[in-house]
């Protein structure tokens, strides 16, 4: 451009004044977007206590964290979906919150003298959801479709032991088997559904449990009534929605909203989530989750398989520290594959074996043949955040004594391929969810079960967990607490602990009840007259016992 | 209405501070390669969730660690992959949309000059029609974790869109008199592409830059938020402020110090953009 | 010598040959699709099965997630099925595809459309203001606070948006989505209307946190092109000839800008219809991008095929629109 027409243009150009130095207004906008999360953190505890909820005319709403993985109960693999139809469907058994086995569609039952004969007698009064008496016929045709013989793409290895099911007459069902078997009552939970209805099940399932389904909505929520003419009498709360809310966030948000219809009972939560509640509209129950935290190794990778390392591991470990800081110390140390939830299947009298001590661990390690160290990898699935901390952990330890260790995290299905089915890892954090079976529970070390991901071999363990399985009452007990002590002696794994949560129960609801398994029990839920301020901290002391 | 602004100012202040507010964070990551106050991932027994003292200028994390030292470390980290993954994602896009416009705008397109057009919209259309949540897990889990191959997953779901928005430039300066006269007078694509093209575009890839720098900050966080970004204990911005924010009760300033970062550092690389536009525009 | 072809032979190889490019497009995208769900480890019925069940993996078991053909022959029949309209069952919500993705779509298409809306009614006025005339004082808060839109990560802007208008406005419950439906009223239950405020709000809340980065970027590149232009001689000549104000916006201004105006909203309107993953997740909405995420996650290679493919059409559509755009707003591009 010319001189003119510069000159020109700049007599165009209006001239204006800066009011504000430009660079405050920026700060300004920065200061205040950094304080929005903790605007947001706070407020979120500052709402107003909602008024008493009345649940005649509103449905309870409770949250749950994933989607039902089908409404079939014989096909249902996730707790998340067992939890929540366990309120649809009944078994001739029936779990209770201390692990024990009460009567469920049966009244009564009988075994023969060497236990290979189960024969159950049904209620008069409990019937199906569509109005049809539960009858022996139902039971044969339950379980002949557990066991493959309708729908060939389901079978369930427990119950390969049962030879027959016959239904003797219409209220009565006998279970014949090929060998006695500890295992086999937790089979007799299984629900029970009417004859021929496998086919629709999955859409219109059709229980005898205290609730039936009244609206599914995939990926929001599932809304059950009151069944009236449930055996044990109608439930008291008519109605419940459970909520399908993955994001923890969004949980907490939900729970404070002062909406009539925001959320009632929120299970479950870590400790660190718990508090961002506001706690006057909540009380607190806080349980354990029988969950089996463990480092687990892959004994064919060698360092890992020579002992030595694995006692510098244990005793390099901080332990406390981890429960410490992921659990606000609310965790329970575990020494072996097993919760005291199990009651007395729990082996309490596990001393530490090798307890934490840096300057042991060094010495552990010189007396292996890897005195300088190996590298080592830690698979952990990236979407439990509790694995992903311990590992981080669990690496700083062990990298202080020389082991020099990476953490690898990977998507959960990835995990599940890569470790879970192929074993092709070094080790991994991982917690297994508690099961009523102690068999079930011990088995994953026996070197004949065919998702021993770990590559463990103990002959001992093995003859006692089978000791354990086929033996009476009492020899069993004691066989499953010495399998335990073997583990524990032999450094299967390094047991770490069971996670501690909180449920938040809105006031002015009762009866909330933690089972040792995934269940949501509604049934047991009522309303109080009064809204009481007293939070309610029960922790879960179980005595396990079967009949 | 502005005709124009006069003669260019050196130094507009939008790029000044941009250059304050995107340039910190990488001072910082530059720093953090020779110190930091503490090893980003030393866990002090001390410091859970620490409040904000002279040790912990920034507090501590929910194990324990230093905030200060893992922004330092994550700043170095989140930035690395991110110029990387624009450098890279720059020179694949411009590498791209050249020889598709230019096999385009022949007037006499041969049928490798139509079929190589062809060929890269194709490719170009195809990458955008693929989620990039299915792109980034499946490179992360074909080719494991880390910083590089996070970068390799960021720079893919990049050339996309980039290569689109130069197309749009470009296919604009090649309809240019110039080009076509260069044509004639016989000089080679690749002439055109570096000597004509490029010196024309640059302005408005120059521009974009920044954009993208931005966009590859964000996508580093929304992946690190999806699990799929670098493994901890590593330190990045997008780990940071996801790990922060359920234990925002216990120290907020562990999640407000990386989201503070981010937002200033985009904040900053905008107003760059903005600067450089202003600048090289009064160039003209 | 050959004559010219008639005009519509002309439109009609054209159409065949755009249809032919869409349809290789496609196949070219489930190709890729499929192969990266191949290779990703991990397969649907391991992730069902998971770590506590002791479900026994029979054949038929297996055979229902096709984990014993060649992926070669799965892709084929997964082919054959689309010929006959039939895009096969979900492993994971055991309905079929098209149903579940249609209405994902629906979900997805209507908050994104009420986003793109706000955004171009936000951005178009608010860049061509302070690209023409902007008073000093303004420009800066305002470019600012519209740069915050892309500058603060979009899982926070989610995050305040949800307490907002869930906890301050108390204007739903969040999480809780309550779709557009619900206000119809049910014949049993009496009127939906109450939930009207909810559903209009759960539809613009999610919308406007996926409108702000949107605004933000269309702010910009319609400000600087704005800018640019009026720094043109062309600008100045019609100025001196006194043409100003809307005319020279409407003739010149806009003509001129909407080229690479479309390209930007076009793009950003695939990134919208594709489903945000972040948003759609935190406000809980069964949309696009939840979808495919679970699809992937589980490995329910049907439904992210069909998703995919749906997602792939639009982006043809789409592209193909903004093509053509060029050719009416650029008369340079036009070639005979």
């Amino acid at each position: 451009m010319t001189a003119t027409e510069t000159a020109t243009a700049q007599q165009l150009t209006p001239k204006h004044r800066r009011i504000l130095p430009k660079h405050t207004t920026l700060a300004l906008t920065a200061v205040t977007l950094t304080m929005l999360p903790l605007i947001v953190g706070a407020c979120t505890k500052t709402n107003n206590m909602a008024t008493t909820k009345n649940y005649n005319t509103h449905t309870l709403n409770i949250r749950i964290p994933q989607d039902m993985d089908t409404l079939d109960p014989h096909k249902a693999s996730s707790a998340g979906t067992k939890e929540v139809m366990f309120n649809v469907f009944r078994g001739l058994l029936t779990p209770t919150p201390n692990g024990s086995l009460v009567d469920g569609i049966a009244s009564s039952y009988s075994v023969n003298n060497n236990r290979t004969q189960y024969t159950f007698h049904l209620r008069p009064n409990a019937l199906f959801h569509n109005g049809n008496p539960v009858e022996s016929k139902d039971v044969v045709y339950s379980y002949r479709r557990l066991m493959g013989d309708m729908d060939p793409s389901i079978r369930y290895k427990s119950l390969d032991i049962v030879t027959g099911v016959e239904a003797v007459n219409p209220s009565t069902v006998r279970f014949t088997l090929s060998e006695s078997n500890n295992s086999i009552l937790t089979e007799f939970t299984r629900a029970i559904i009417p004859e021929n209805s496998g086919d629709t099940v999955g859409v219109n399932p059709v229980g005898a449990g205290p609730y039936r389904l009244q609206n599914y909505s995939p990926t929001q929520f599932v809304a059950l009534e009151a069944f009236p003419q449930f055996y044990l009498g109608e439930a008291p709360i008519k109605n419940v929605t459970f909520r399908i809310i993955p994001h923890m966030t969004t949980t907490i948000l939900a729970a404070n909203s002062q909406s009539s219809n925001s959320l009632d009972i929120i299970p479950d939560l870590p400790y660190n989530n718990f508090k961002m509640l506001n706690m006057s509209n909540f009380n607190n129950i806080a349980a354990n989750l029988n969950l089996v935290q463990i480092l687990a190794y892959n004994h064919t990778y060698a360092p890992l398989a020579n002992k030595d390392v694995r006692i510098a591991i244990s005793q390099a470990i901080n332990k406390t520290r981890i429960i410490e800081l992921l659990t606000n110390n609310e965790g329970t140390p575990l020494e072996s594959h097993m919760t005291p939830l199990m009651g007395q299947y729990y082996n309490s009298s596990i001393a530490t074996p090798y307890p934490y001590n840096e300057t042991e661990a060094l010495l552990s390690l010189k007396r292996s043949p890897y005195k300088n160290g190996f590298n080592l990898t830690i698979t952990v699935p990236s979407n439990y955040q509790l694995h992903v901390d311990t590992a981080v952990l669990i690496a700083e330890n062990l990298n202080t004594i020389g082991i020099n260790t990476t953490i690898k995290t990977v998507e959960w299905g990835v995990w599940l391929n890569d470790v879970y089915k192929s074993a092709n890892y070094e080790a991994t954090v991982v917690g297994f969810a508690g099961k009523l079976d102690p068999y079930q529970t011990l088995r994953r070390y026996s070197s004949t079960y065919s998702n021993n991901f770990f590559h463990y071999k103990n002959t001992t363990f093995d003859q006692l967990i089978n000791t354990a399985l086929h033996s009476n009452e009492s020899q069993s007990e004691k066989a499953y607490r010495d399998a335990q002590g073997i583990l524990a002696e032999d450094l299967a794994a390094y047991f770490i602990m069971d996670p501690a949560v909180h449920t938040a129960v809105r006031k002015g609801i009762a009866g909330w009840t933690t089972y040792p398994i995934s269940v949501i029990d509604v049934y047991a839920l009522h309303t109080t007259n009064t809204n009481t301020n007293t939070t309610n901290t029960t922790t879960n002391t179980n005595t396990n016992t079967t009949k | 209405m502005n005709h124009n602004q006069g003669t260019a100012p050196f130094m507009p202040l939008n790029l000044a501070l941009g250059i304050i507010f995107a340039g910190t964070p990488l001072a910082m990551g530059l720093v953090s390669l020779l110190y930091t106050p503490f090893e980003p991932n030393l866990i002090i027994p001390d410091a859970v969730s620490a409040p904000i003292t002279a040790t912990h200028p920034l507090g501590g994390d929910y194990l324990g660690r230093d905030t200060l030292s893992r922004l330092m470390t994550g700043a170095r980290i989140t930035m690395t992959m991110a110029i990387m993954a624009i450098a890279t994602a720059t020179i694949t896009a411009f590498a791209l949309s050249t020889t598709a416009v230019a096999a385009r705008n022949t007037t006499t397109p041969s049928h490798t000059a139509q079929l190589t057009h062809k060929t890269i919209t194709f490719i170009t259309n195809t990458l955008m029609g693929i989620p990039s949540l299915l792109l980034a897990l499946a490179v992360v889990s074909i080719l494991g974790g880390g910083i590089a191959n996070t970068t390799i997953a960021i720079t893919i779901m990049l050339v996309p869109g980039l290569t689109r928005i130069m197309q749009a430039t470009l296919i604009q300066v090649y309809a240019e008199d110039y080009i076509k006269v260069a044509k004639t007078w016989g000089v080679s694509n690749i002439n055109i592409a570096l000597k004509h093209a490029l010196p024309n575009a640059t302005p408005n890839i120059i521009v974009a830059i920044p954009i993208y720098m931005s966009t590859a900050i964000l996508v580093e966080a929304g992946l690190s938020y999806l699990g799929l970004g670098v493994a901890p204990p590593t330190p990045s911005w997008g780990i940071m402020l996801n790990q922060a924010i359920p234990y925002i009760n216990q120290q907020p300033m562990a999640a407000i110090a990386p989201a503070t970062t981010i937002i200033t550092t985009i904040l900053g690389l905008n107003l760059i953009s903005d600067g450089l536009n202003q600048k090289l525009r009064g160039k003209k | 010598m050959l004559t010219m072809p008639t005009p519509t032979i002309l439109i009609m190889t054209k159409l065949v040959k755009n249809t032919l490019d869409a349809i290789l497009l496609l196949l070219g995208v489930s190709v890729v699709v499929f192969s990266l769900l191949y290779l990703t480890p991990g397969n649907a019925l391991l992730i069902q099965v998971g770590v506590g069940s002791d479900r026994v993996l029979t054949e038929s078991y297996q055979a229902l997630f096709s984990l014993n053909t060649s992926p070669f022959i799965q892709y084929f029949e997964w082919l054959q099925g689309l010929l006959r309209g039939d895009f096969g069952v979900s492993y994971v919500y055991h309905a079929p595809v098209f149903t579940i993705v249609l209405h994902a779509l629906g979900v997805t298409a209507v908050i994104a459309s009420v986003a793109m809306v706000i955004a171009v009614s936000v951005s178009l006025p608010l860049g061509l203001y302070l690209g023409s005339n902007g008073s000093q004082v303004l420009r800066t808060p305002l470019t600012t606070a519209v740069t915050l839109g892309v500058a603060v990560p979009q899982f926070l802007w989610g995050i305040l948006l949800l307490y907002l208008f869930g906890n301050v406005f108390s204007a739903f419950v969040p999480g809780l989505y309550v779709p557009l439906s619900s206000i119809l009223p049910m014949a049993a239950a009496g009127s939906g209307s109450h939930n009207t405020i909810p559903a209009l709000a759960y539809l613009f809340a999610p919308a406007l946190a996926l409108a702000l980065p949107a605004i933000a970027i269309l702010s910009r590149y319609t400000y600087n092109s704005v800018r640019e232009l009026n720094a043109q001689p062309f600008m100045l000549a019609l100025h001196c000839r006194g043409i100003g104000g809307w005319q020279l916006l409407r003739r010149h201004t806009l003509r001129n800008l909407l080229v690479g105006y479309t390209t930007f909203s076009g793009i950003l309107l695939i990134d919208l219809l594709a489903g945000s993953v972040l948003v759609e997740y935190i406000f809980n909405i069964p949309g696009l991008g939840n979808t495919l995420v679970t699809g992937i996650h589980q490995r329910d290679t049907l439904l992210v095929q069909g998703a995919v493919l749906y997602v792939a059409f639009l982006v043809v559509v789409i592209n193909k629109i903004t093509d053509g755009l060029y050719y009416i707003l650029n008369p340079k591009l036009r070639r005979s």
